[in-house]
C-alpha cells in the first residue's frame, strides 16, 4: 500500500463520518426537551420532593439558554445536564409518591384485617 | 530499506494515527464513581428486576463518560450525566419496586372487601384513601400526553380598554392583563398606572406561582418589543422567577394588543 493512501484513508474516513451520521438535535430542540421535562416534574410535585434537583435543572436551562448564541457546544451540555436532572427530580417525586401510597394501602389493609378479625379479638 | 524511505513511510503512518486519536480524551473522576455506583447497584437483584431499562441507560452513559470524546469540558459533562443516570436507576427501582408491593396490598384489600364490603367502606372512608389514585408518568424521552385540541377559530374580540382585569366572567379568551400603547411612556417606560395594574396582577400570579406566565406584543415593531422587555423587567424585580417569564409575539386577536402588550399565564386564554 503506498503511503499516501496511509494518510489519505482517516481523513476519508473521518469526512465521510462527518456527512452521513445524523444530525444531532439543535441546542434549541435540546432547550425545548428539557423545559418539557421540568415541567411534567412540577406537575409531579418535584419541587415538593425534590427541591435541590429541580433548582439544579432550572438554574441549568437558564445557562443554557443564556449561552445559546454564544457557546453553542456548551449550552448544549448544560440543556442535555438539564433534562437529566429534571429527569432525576421527577423519578424522586414518584419514588416519594409511591412510596406514600404504599404506606396508606399498608395502613388501610392493617385496619381491615383487624376489623374482620372476630369480635373480642384485636390483635 | 533505507533510513530514510522508512521514515517516509512512517510519517504518513503517525498523522494518520493522530488524526484517529485526536478526537479522544481520559475520563472524568466522576465517571469513575459513575462506575462504581452502577456496578453496587447491579449486584442488588431488586434493583435490575425492578429497573431494568434504566439500568441499561445508566450503563449506556457511564460507558460514554469511561470513553469520552472531545476536551476535558466534555468528559466532565458525560461523567455528570452518567452519575444521574445512575441515580435516576436506583430511584426508580425504589419507585416500581413500591408500586408492584402497592398493587399487592391493594389485592389483599380487595380479597377482604369481598368478605364484607360494608367493614372495608368504613376503613376506607375512616382513612381518607383513594388507592386508585397512584398513576405513574413516563420518564425520560416517552412522549408527552396529547395536548387537548384547540379550537379552529379563535373568536373575535373588540379592541382592549387600557386594563382588562381578571374577573373570570368573560366568555371570550381573554388575558389576565392587557395594557396598551397609553400604559407606556416614551421610552417604553411604564406609567405609574401601568405599575400598580401590575401590581394588583402580582397576588393573581402569586397563586399559581408555578406556572409559566408570557407577556405577548402583537406588533412586529421596537416599540412593541421595547414594552414588553420592560413589563418583563418590572415582573423581575417584583420577584417572578426569570425561568417562568417569557416574551412571545403573538397573531392571536385574543391576546393582541396592538403596539402594547397583554399578559397571561402560559397556554392560559380563558383557562384559570
Amino acid at each position: 500500500m503506498k503511503p499516501r493512501l496511509l494518510l489519505i484513508v482517516p481523513v476519508a474516513l473521518l469526512a465521510g463520518c462527518a456527512i452521513l451520521l445524523p444530525q444531532e438535535p439543535s441546542v434549541a430542540d435540546r432547550l425545548r426537551a428539557a423545559y418539557a421535562t421540568i415541567k411534567q416534574a412540577m406537575a409531579a410535585n418535584a419541587d415538593e420532593f425534590a427541591a435541590a434537583d429541580m433548582r439544579d435543572a432550572r438554574q441549568r436551562y437558564d445557562q443554557a439558554y443564556a449561552l445559546m448564541n454564544d457557546d453553542p457546544d456548551r449550552a448544549r451540555q448544560l440543556a442535555d445536564e438539564s433534562q437529566v436532572v429534571g429527569t432525576l427530580a421527577l423519578t424522586r417525586a414518584q419514588a416519594a409518591l409511591a412510596a406514600q401510597q404504599r404506606s396508606a394501602a399498608k395502613n388501610e389493609v392493617e385496619t381491615l384485617e383487624q376489623l374482620a378479625l372476630p369480635r373480642g379479638v384485636r390483635r | 530499506m533505507s533510513v530514510r524511505t522508512s521514515l517516509r513511510h512512517a510519517v504518513p503512518i503517525v498523522i494518520g494515527a493522530l488524526l484517529l486519536g485526536a478526537c479522544a480524551a481520559p475520563a472524568d473522576p466522576s465517571a469513575q464513581f459513575a462506575r462504581q455506583s452502577l456496578d453496587s447497584l447491579k449486584t442488588n437483584p431488586e434493583v435490575a428486576a425492578n429497573a431494568p431499562d434504566e439500568l441499561a441507560v445508566a450503563e449506556q452513559a457511564v460507558a460514554a463518560a469511561e470513553d469520552p470524546r472531545g476536551n476535558a469540558t466534555n468528559a466532565a459533562h458525560l461523567g455528570f450525566v452518567a452519575q444521574k443516570r445512575v441515580q435516576i436507576a436506583a430511584f426508580a427501582a425504589a419507585a416500581n419496586r413500591d408500586r408492584r408491593a402497592y398493587d399487592a396490598l391493594i389485592e389483599r384489600r380487595d380479597t377482604i372487601r369481598h368478605g364484607n364490603e360494608s367493614i372495608t367502606t368504613l376503613a376506607t372512608d375512616a382513612l381518607g384513601v383513594t388507592p386508585q389514585h397512584l398513576q405513574f408518568q413516563p420518564i425520560g424521552n416517552t412522549p408527552l400526553p396529547p395536548q387537548p385540541p384547540v379550537p379552529e377559530q379563535v373568536p373575535q374580540k373588540a379592541p382592549p380598554p387600557m386594563e382588562t382585569p381578571a374577573n373570570g366572567t368573560a366568555t371570550v379568551p381573554s388575558p389576565l392583563l392587557t395594557l396598551d400603547s397609553r400604559a407606556f411612556a416614551a421610552g417604553a417606560a411604564l406609567k405609574p398606572a401601568a405599575r400598580q395594574s401590575l401590581d394588583r396582577l402580582l397576588p393573581v400570579l402569586a397563586r399559581q406561582a408555578q406556572r409559566p406566565v408570557v407577556i405577548y406584543f402583537g406588533a412586529k415593531t421596537s416599540e412593541a418589543l421595547e414594552r414588553a422587555g420592560a413589563v418583563k423587567s418590572y415582573l423581575l424585580a417584583k420577584g417572578l422567577p426569570k425561568w417562568l417569564l417569557f416574551v412571545a409575539y403573538t397573531s392571536d386577536p385574543a391576546m393582541n394588543a396592538g403596539s402594547g402588550v397583554a399578559i397571561d399565564f402560559e397556554h392560559g386564554a380563558g383557562a384559570r
